[in-house]
């Protein structure tokens, strides 16, 4: 059901887009995500370890994240996640997209004002 | 009293994990098995980084909830009619119909609201005022800077013959401070009674000698206006200074700034205020304290005194060192001074508490057992309201069997019931919060004199907060069940039955099941109450040692500067003693230098003539009491043998003593004291002999409670001292002598403060006051759950009954007597209630640890106590039953029958 078409998986939820582009940084383990993800979305962190698992499930089997090893020092018991290339494009192309509609906004408010 | 000295066995039993786990069960498997390990994992670090407090908990634990219900609502759809997915603005909405709602279904039944809300008030009002005073005192930290790294530092004697703990003596508190690789500071402070004189009537006042650093740096705190103890007023011979508490500058001084630099007289000597504390500071210790001096001591001025241990020592942990790391530097010091010091220091080791521990010690068990004890009314009130609820939901099985077939879903009525719950509950926890705000005030006015902390106990936002949290864990305790029960009716049978609102024998058997549990549960609290009750009737019939009824104390301190002779001191007493004893009304007067049950005050090493003396680590100690010879008399002390110290042995005299019953048998086992001499000090340093005379019974000395321990009665002219208390034993009224009394003393010294008057009975009620206050609100709980038990027993059965009037209708057409339905009902109430009372007896073995330490001369399993609260139940019980078998054994078979 993934399709390697990064447009198909357009728009993305805030919780998804919150949860890729923490992984754009760089591999993370589930709390990680949760705590970086809950600190973009600002004071009301709306992410609990049961949507965080629910998403990170539903990306793996879209194939827009995928487990890997934690670096030399992690713990054991924390499973690390990084993006797959699809992933990757995937967040290009949303920020792209939520980037033409900011000017688009703008562009409006502009004619408007 | 928890000690960091000794380490945690196994892992501790943790709570929230605990639910947590429980909670992730009820997710699917399937998804539970990939996910739950690290959902785990998740939530621990997450615990483990909140911050502490009951708000971050409570916003934690809101999160987690709301994000499994996200989580279920997606996984397992069980929740998707009972929570839909909406958007924001018609959630709203939905609220407002669901509130709406449940408001006019709420308002068709007035009086069945009333009562529940009054019900769920009263317990969570309960909760939350005791709640505030186990906040204050217990939970909340103390108001200085990095209050965790605050220890109290303690000497322990138990290796010695002595008490438990025992203060520090000023070398050996120096050298603590020296331990500045654990110890940021280290400050230490002795009890001071000052009389102040010049500024209007002389007042005594109650204050505290403080080393140096003692507010500045182990404290941090600094004072409102003025300036801080520096090093140089610590020095012996620097000017005295003085730190005004808030409230003694405002009712002494009326709040004026100007007395910064002035000059005010204690016990007769100058001192200059140089600084007032802020207006919430709350000393850790010495808590009454309204003025404070420095301690003006340095160590080679009792580098002699190892073992005078007067100095309570309070210290600030460095940042980063831990608290075990900090007593093992400590048990590093009490062996260098045991292999320095041995005579002093033998057998004596040192330990750290958690300076809030230290404080709130003795009252810790108390509170939580309250706060348990007010637990179990507000569970009971909770399965009060759930039967009644579920009583109401199977008469208005009808109603939402009709809404049902209108298109409601399943969802929705378990929805609207829920709501209503919530609303309830809503209404009764606000109801409750203002009924918690008033008791919180009551508890404070009414807890017993020198409750620590009992300053900062108010209802703020973290009260509140536990009161929303158990408001809605009320709701859904009583809310749930009845919701999904009424839920899951069979829309065609209750259609059918509509009319006659019939109720299936599952529900039934659930409600009985209730009232088991309530019945079980008033059992534990009852016994609760009825162990305490007599634990303070147990402490009221200890024999003192004394005649506490009839007595008035007078406390007295001359100041050095103007008796600063022996002679002039014993002339003051015997002339006041005189004056006291003309005084009309009065049967006999005498002093002491230390009342009873004053607790601690002195006591010494002592050798008995003729024996080797014993080790260093095997000290005889005795607690010393100096007394005229009318004390005896004034107190009611009795004589066991021999004669009481009496006017013969003055400063001349042979010197004499006596002492009492324990230190008779414990040490002259078999033989006759009268006679053997004792002495203090060594035999190598020529002490004075002193010839026992007379042994005397035993007074409670440290508490009501505590056993006897060694003492020792000198003569008051043979040893003077300037602070005694005069006892005077009326014919009458004691109190009636407090005025003249103390017109005898302004007489005699017009500069001396009298305002310490009190009777001994007063004394002795308030060594008693923390158990009479525990045992009357216990006892309080105890009525309250014993009503709600019952008051929910009548309503089941009288429900039951209603229920079963057509049943009742065909047996007795069939030939059973009024009378045998009457005992039919009786008897099945009969059999709920001893069900109740049997699970009662498994939850009293489960809860006796926690009430055990705090009883006195009752065993937890006092067959008294049982036997009246069981007969207690059984008989209300059973009462509560009779009303509606009665009405039962009256129903007219032709008329129930003939409705069908």
């Amino acid at each position: 059901m993934s399709s390697p078409n990064p447009d198909e998986h357009l728009p993305l939820r805030p919780v998804v887009f919150g949860i890729l582009s923490v992984l754009r940084a760089a591999p993370l383990h589930g709390y990680g995500i949760m705590q970086q993800a809950n600190e973009h979305v600002g004071e009301r962190a709306l992410l609990g370890p049961g949507t965080l698992y629910r998403t990170l499930k539903e990306l793996r089997s879209d194939d827009l994240i995928g487990p890997v090893d934690g670096p030399g020092d992690a713990d054991a018991r924390r499973q690390y996640y990084a993006l797959t290339d699809l992933g990757e494009s995937v967040v290009e192309a949303e920020t792209r997209r939520l980037g033409r509609l900011m000017e688009s906004s703008e562009f409006a408010q502009q004619r408007i004002g | 009293m928890s000690t960091f000295t000794g380490a945690a066995a196994g892992p501790p039993f943790d709570l929230q994990d605990r639910v947590y786990r429980t909670l992730l069960r009820l997710l699917p498997r399937s998804f539970r098995d990939e996910a739950g390990p690290e959902m785990l994992a998740v939530f621990r670090d997450w615990r483990a980084s909140a911050r502490p407090g009951l708000a971050s908990l409570a916003q934690l634990w809101g999160l987690l909830l709301l994000d499994l219900i996200r989580c279920l609502r997606a996984e397992r759809g069980a929740m998707r009619s009972v929570f839909p997915t909406v958007d924001r603005a018609s959630m709203f909405e939905l609220l407002l119909k669901e509130t709406r709602h449940a408001l006019r279904g709420l308002g068709r039944a007035p009086a069945f609201s009333a009562i529940i809300i009054a019900t769920l008030a009263l317990g969570i009002g309960a909760n939350t005022a005791i709640f505030s005073v186990v906040d204050g005192i217990m939970l909340r930290p103390l108001a200085f800077d990095a209050p965790d790294r605050l220890v109290a530092v303690w000497a322990d004697y138990t290796r010695r013959d002595g008490p438990l703990r025992e203060w520090l003596s000023y070398p050996n508190f120096h050298d603590a401070r020296q331990l500045d690789e654990v110890f940021a500071e280290a400050g230490t402070y002795l009890g001071w009674g000052p009389t102040l004189t010049g500024v209007g009537e002389p007042v005594s006042l109650i204050g505290a000698q403080v080393s140096e650093g003692m507010f500045s740096r182990v404290l941090a705190v600094q004072p409102a206006l003025g300036r801080p103890f520096a090093a140089a007023d610590d020095q012996p011979d620097a000017e005295a200074v003085v730190l005004l508490s808030w409230d003694l500058w405002q009712q002494q001084f009326d709040g004026n700034p100007g007395v910064l630099g002035q000059t005010v007289v204690l016990d007769g000597d100058p001192a200059v205020i140089i600084g007032i504390m802020p207006e919430r500071f709350e000393p850790p210790f010495a808590a009454q304290a309204r003025i404070w001096m420095p301690l003006q001591m340095n160590e080679t001025q009792h580098a002699g005194s190892r073992g005078s241990a007067m100095y309570r020592v309070v210290a600030r942990l460095s940042p980063d060192v831990a608290l075990e790391s900090a007593q093992t530097a400590l048990d590093g010091l009490g062996g260098r001074l045991e292999s320095e010091f041995p005579n002093a220091n033998m057998g004596v080791g040192y330990s750290l508490f958690d300076l809030r521990d230290d404080i709130v010690g003795g009252s810790r068990d108390t509170l939580w057992m309250l706060l348990g004890a007010v637990g179990f009314v507000l569970l009971i009130a909770c399965v009060n309201v759930a039967n009644l609820l579920l009583a109401q939901a199977s008469s208005r099985s009808g109603e939402l069997a009709v809404r049902s077939a209108l298109g409601a879903t399943r969802g929705a009525v378990v929805r609207q019931l829920l709501m209503e719950s919530l609303v309830l509950a809503g209404a009764g926890g606000t109801l409750g919060a203002a009924l918690g705000i008033l008791g919180t005030y009551g508890l404070v006015a009414l807890a017993p004199q020198g409750t620590p902390r009992i300053e900062s106990v108010a209802t703020d936002t973290r009260v509140l907060v536990f009161t929303a949290i158990i408001t809605v864990a009320a709701a859904l305790i009583f809310g749930l069940i009845p919701a999904l029960r009424a839920s899951q009716g069979n829309l065609v049978n209750a259609l059918r039955e509509a009319g006659r609102s019939a109720d299936g024998s599952g529900g039934r058997r659930l409600r009985s099941a209730l009232v088991v549990l309530q019945v079980g549960l008033a059992l534990v609290l009852l016994v609760g109450a009825g162990l305490m009750l007599r634990t303070f009737q147990q402490l009221n019939r200890v024999d003192l040692g004394f005649e506490s009824r009839g007595a008035l104390a007078v406390r007295l301190g001359l100041p050095g500067a103007r008796y600063a002779e022996s002679a002039q001191i014993v002339a003051f007493y015997d002339e006041l003693e005189r004056r006291l004893a003309a005084i009309p009304g009065v049967e006999a007067v005498g002093g002491v230098n230390s009342l009873p049950l004053a607790g601690f005050d002195g006591d010494s090493n002592f050798q008995i003539d003729g024996r080797p003396e014993p080790g260093p680590d095997q000290q005889r100690v005795a607690w010393i009491r100096r007394i005229t010879s009318g004390y005896p008399d004034a107190i009611g002390l009795r004589l066991i043998s021999g004669r009481f110290p009496d006017a013969g042995d003055d400063a001349e005299a042979p010197r004499v003593v006596a002492i009492n019953e324990t230190l008779a048998e414990r040490y002259f086992d078999g033989q006759d004291p009268i006679g053997q001499r004792v002495y203090f000090g060594r035999i190598a340093d020529d002490p004075t002999y002193r010839t026992i005379v007379g042994v005397v019974a035993d007074i409670k000395n440290f508490g009501i409670a505590q056993d006897s321990r060694n003492a020792i009665y000198f003569p008051y002219s043979q040893v003077p001292t300037g602070f005694m208390s005069m006892v005077l034993r009326a014919n009458g009224d004691p109190t009636q002598l407090a005025g003249p009394a103390r017109a005898v003393v302004a007489e005699l010294d017009p500069l001396l403060a009298t305002a310490n008057i009190s009777t001994v009975r007063s004394m002795v009620d308030r060594s008693l006051a923390p158990q009479r206050f525990t045992a009357t609100l216990m006892g309080a709980f105890a009525v309250v759950a014993l009503t709600l038990a019952v008051v929910g027993l009548y309503g089941v059965v009288s429900y039951g009954v209603s229920q079963r009037r057509h049943e009742m209708g065909v047996r007795m057409a069939l030939g059973a007597g009024g009378r045998d339905i009457g005992q039919l009902i009786v008897g099945s109430s009969a059999v709920l209630i001893c069900l109740g009372l049997g699970l009662g007896l498994v939850g009293t073995w489960a809860a006796r640890r926690a009430i055990a330490g705090l009883l006195y001369g009752v065993e937890t399993s006092d067959p008294l106590t049982f036997g009246s609260v069981i007969g207690v139940l059984l008989l209300s019980g059973l009462a509560a039953a009779t009303l509606p078998a009665y009405r039962a054994s009256r129903i007219d078979p032709k008329r129930v029958l003939g409705r069908d």
